[in-house]
Parts: C-alpha cells; sequence; structure tokens
C-alpha cells in the first residue's frame, strides 16, 4: 500500500467513525453542486422533528436579503451536538453557509453556522467547533 | 379454582385460547436475550457516508418495470418525505440512532427518527398472529451463535424497499447483527423480492455505540415542512412562522 492510499484509508476511516448521518428525506430538492453564503439575524428557529428549521433575515434592500428559511438536522441530532433551543434564540446574529433550493426561492440546507464569537456549528460533521480552534 | 374458572371464561368470551395462556412462559427456543446483555444500554447510531440519502442511497438490482417505475416516482417526488413509518429498510436506510431494548420473548428496536417507528421482532418460537401485511412487517428472530438473525415478511406496499420501490406480497428481508466489540454492530442486511427485483440484494451497515444517549421523545409529524403536496408531488414548505 502507497504512502498516499494509507493515508487516505486513515482519512476515510475516521470520517466512518465520525459521520453518524441520518436523513428522513433525500434533500434533492437542494443544489448541492452550489455553496451560498449569508449573514444575518435569527427571526425563528423551528426545534421540531423531523428537522430543524432556521429561518434567517437577512437586511438590506438587494436580491439576496430578506427571510431565508434553512433546512437541517432532526432536535434529537441537534441535542446530542450540545445544541438547544436557545442556541438560535431570535435576534442571534449568524453567518450561514447552505446548498441553495434548486428552484431558486429562499431557502436551502444548512451546512455550518458561524456565531459572532467566531464558534462555527458544522452540521455536516456534526460538530462543534469553538474559535480557540476546539472541536467538540 | 372457581377464580381462575372464571378467567378462563373470560378468555374465551373474548375469543382468546386459554391454552395459549397457559404455555405462555417465556420460551428461549429461539434465542437466548443473555447473549448481549447490556445492548439496552445507550443507543447505536448507524455509521454512514453522506448525508440527505435515506434508502435512494439503495441500489437494488431491478427489473426493467419496476425500474422504469422508479424513475418516474424520484422525478416526481425526489425530496419529498410524509411522516408514514418506513418499514424495516426506511429504518435501517435513514440511518437514525437505535435503541434495543431485549425481553425473554421479543426484541423491540426503536428508531430515533420517531416514536412511531417500532419494530417487534419475536424472539419465543411460539406461533404469532400474523394480521400483516404491515408497515414494519411480520419479523421473528432466532440466534446463530453470537449472531441475531431477523426473518421479516408480510411488508405492507405503503412501505418501500428503495426509495419508489414498493414492498410486495414477495419481499424477504434476512438481517443478520454481530456484536464485533462491546460497542459495536455488524449489519448485513440482504433484500429479496423475485416481483420487483432481478436477484437479492445485499449491504452491510456498522452501528456504534453511544452508550450516554437515551432514545428522545419524537413525532415526525410534529413540524414536516417536506410532505409531499395534495397530489403526490414534491413539496418544500417555506412559508414562514407567525411566531
Amino acid at each position: 500500500m502507497s504512502r498516499y492510499a494509507k493515508f487516505h484509508s486513515a482519512i476515510l476511516l475516521v470520517g466512518a467513525l465520525t459521520l453518524t448521518a441520518q436523513a428522513h428525506h433525500s434533500f434533492a430538492a437542494f443544489d448541492k453542486t452550489k455553496t451560498d453564503t449569508l449573514a444575518g439575524t435569527v427571526k425563528f428557529f423551528e426545534f421540531t422533528n423531523p428537522h430543524v428549521w432556521i429561518w434567517l433575515s437577512v437586511p438590506g434592500t438587494g436580491p439576496n436579503t430578506g427571510l431565508y428559511g434553512f433546512e437541517s438536522g432532526g432536535p434529537s441530532q441537534y441535542d446530542r451536538m450540545g445544541i438547544s433551543r436557545s442556541t438560535f434564540a431570535p435576534g442571534t446574529e449568524v453567518t450561514i453557509t447552505y446548498h441553495p433550493m434548486r428552484d431558486g426561492r429562499k431557502g436551502g440546507q444548512l451546512l455550518t453556522a458561524k456565531f459572532a464569537n467566531g464558534d462555527v456549528l458544522d452540521i455536516m460533521k456534526q460538530v462543534k467547533i469553538f474559535s480557540n480552534g476546539e472541536v467538540q | 379454582m372457581k377464580f381462575a374458572n372464571a378467567i378462563a371464561a373470560l378468555l374465551i368470551g373474548a375469543g382468546l385460547s386459554t391454552t395459549q395462556v397457559a404455555g405462555a412462559a417465556p420460551s428461549l427456543a429461539g434465542g437466548n436475550i443473555y447473549n448481549w446483555p447490556d445492548v439496552g444500554t445507550g443507543m447505536w447510531a448507524a455509521v454512514m457516508v453522506g448525508f440527505g440519502t435515506g434508502t435512494s442511497r439503495l441500489k437494488f438490482p431491478l427489473t426493467p418495470a419496476a425500474a422504469a417505475a422508479r424513475a418516474a416516482t424520484v422525478k416526481r417526488l425526489a425530496g419529498s418525505a410524509s411522516c408514514d413509518p418506513v418499514g424495516p429498510i426506511g429504518i435501517i436506510g435513514a440511518g437514525f440512532p437505535l435503541k434495543f431494548y431485549f425481553t425473554p420473548g421479543e426484541i423491540v428496536i426503536m428508531s430515533d427518527m420517531d416514536a412511531l417507528w417500532v419494530r417487534h421482532v419475536y424472539m419465543d418460537g411460539l406461533p404469532h398472529h400474523n394480521y400483516g401485511p404491515t408497515y414494519e412487517g411480520y419479523s421473528v428472530g432466532h440466534w446463530e451463535g453470537q449472531t441475531l438473525v431477523i426473518d421479516t415478511t408480510n411488508l405492507s406496499s405503503k412501505v418501500n424497499l428503495t426509495t419508489g420501490v414498493p414492498a410486495s406480497a414477495t419481499s424477504h428481508l434476512i438481517e443478520r447483527y454481530t456484536m464485533l466489540s462491546p460497542d459495536k454492530i455488524l449489519l448485513k442486511l440482504t433484500v429479496s423480492d423475485p416481483a420487483v427485483m432481478t436477484a437479492p440484494w445485499s449491504m452491510t451497515q456498522s452501528y456504534v455505540r453511544h452508550r450516554d444517549w437515551e432514545i428522545e421523545d419524537t413525532f415526525c409529524g410534529e413540524g414536516n415542512r417536506d410532505a409531499p403536496d395534495q397530489n403526490g408531488n414534491e413539496e418544500v414548505n417555506l412559508t414562514p412562522p407567525t411566531s
């Protein structure tokens, strides 16, 4: 086995141990080839089954402003990441990366959320990355 | 004895067999719950690569007719999902953590996706009233050494073998769960159905135990924004909440 192959296997193994993905549906409504970023304040946080939804108010008058809805994992998944209803309390400032809706509507699949203190939630890896670099 | 006779009369009156009641002492003919003494501790998380795939990642060898029907359904309904129970394959494919409850005569498997996604696997070797077809089908289990084998038939056509392929009267599942180490279980699932598949199909999936996880109170219908519309087509409901 080449050094590269060994390295690659190690990455795959680590990935296999940490990714415990789960899905209620296929997420085909979202364009996985695109990743967009938006900054705003949380207006609503629907901490409900089967999927958590974060509604982000993006200030301004341009095309990429207004109210966006972002679908994410399930509440139990969030709970085990240490995320509660208060994490995205209305008024929280957050920068979100997401796969946009294929049909162009204002919304998408949540990928990461970065808070004002620098902490990042990586929903795909199901980890919380603190501003000092520590990973939970 | 009068009391016992009165009970027997009540049971007969209710259409129940007293001989079944008398013989209902748990039989371990089908296996031994003590093979995995603490399997109920914590929860078992599916190890999957990828996100948001569900059963659509299961690539069965389909008959041409089933493949065509599947393609049409996937095109129409690609990203939607109702909150109906999804059956054993759906539970495995969706990848939500599992909780196992072992009793002397039955293993109960619950999915963290929804409080209604519950499987009953009869282990006591007794004949059971098979009233299906049902969402979770009729499952009987036994032990082969340290491997738990679950045999499932009688799945309702309301659940899918894979996205866009409903189960049929000839659908048959074999699951083999082997505990590789105290916190790791390997599942081998084999699906066969001559009505829609050209050959049996197998997959393996491992589960890692999280000893500190508890099953949570989940009801999928609470706020599903991904249900198909009234015509059965894909829909994502982007109407904002009002409060």
